[in-house]
């Protein structure tokens, strides 16, 4: 009971802090260009290491199998 | 009787295996991993900078335009040094030595490329394009020198492979390596030439 009016405060808190989301380029930026520059290069920046990790990742898993069928 | 052990042992313990993928060439991937990112980063912060400028005069005022056309051809020459590396890699694992002249003109074709770069900052410099001078500056020859430092230190390792295939020790994990850090400094270049140079 006391996690949970913790966790409910903690949620309250963040409520009074609606000056910081608003500094969000992606979200406020008056020109659309603007808005649509930040979301496209956030989405590649992050799909891109997660793409690279797990193409490497399932290229090495099939390199050990195949070698694993040889052996 | 020390040795003898020692032989028992050797003996006993299963036979090394190849590995799946050869140490180097996890490491080059890896290092190109961290370099495609450092690329993405500069090339996101000029996409960025773009779109706060849409409908402003560009270049600026007093600054030179880039040359495309010119750097068109040099991007065409790029690319087939990155072609002919390839028709290397084949040649390699038909006979080593039948590589010796794609990876001579690959190495020339990345010489060329470097030159013809050196010459054209050259006169973007005496026009009054520099590092200091503007933004446009600036992005200009920070992504554009960062893969034209990438681009030395592909040539020195394509030079070292050339050595070695020349001597017959190059190994064939030593060539894709170098193989992979070429294509990397091959295949992130049309990006900054469409991003940088439009």
């Amino acid at each position: 009971m006391r996690r949970l009016k913790a966790l409910a405060l903690a949620l309250a808190a963040l409520t009074a802090f609606p000056g910081f989301a608003s500094a969000c380029p992606m979200c406020f930026d008056p020109s659309a260009e603007n808005r649509m520059a930040f979301l496209v290069t956030a989405m590649v920046l992050t799909a891109l290491p997660l793409g690279m990790v797990s193409g490497v990742g399932l290229w090495l898993r099939r390199r050990i199998r195949k070698r694993d069928r040889t052996d | 009787m020390e040795s003898a052990t020692l032989t028992d042992r050797e003996r006993t313990e299963p036979p090394r295996r190849e590995p799946a993928v050869p140490n180097c060439v996890i490491g080059t991937i890896l290092f190109v991993g961290t370099e495609i990112m450092l690329f993405a980063g500069l090339i996101s912060a000029h996409v960025i900078f773009m779109s706060e400028r849409i409908g402003e005069l560009w270049p600026p005022p007093g600054q030179p335009r880039l040359p495309f056309e010119e750097t068109a051809i040099n991007t065409a020459a790029l690319m087939a040094s990155g072609i002919v590396l390839a028709f290397g890699r084949l040649a390699y694992n038909q006979q080593p030595r039948r590589a010796l002249l794609p990876l001579g003109m690959a190495l020339a074709l990345g010489m060329f490329f470097v030159g013809f770069q050196g010459v054209e900052w050259v006169g973007l410099i005496g026009e009054g394009l520099t590092l200091q001078s503007s933004t446009y500056g600036a992005f200009f020859y920070t992504i554009v020198g960062a893969h034209a430092l990438h681009a030395v230190a592909a040539l020195i390792c394509l030079a070292w492979a050339w050595s070695r295939l020349w001597r017959g020790t190059l190994g064939k994990a030593h060539f894709d390596s170098v193989q992979i850090f070429w294509y990397f400094v091959v295949l992130v270049w049309p990006v900054i030439f469409f991003q940088v140079y439009q």
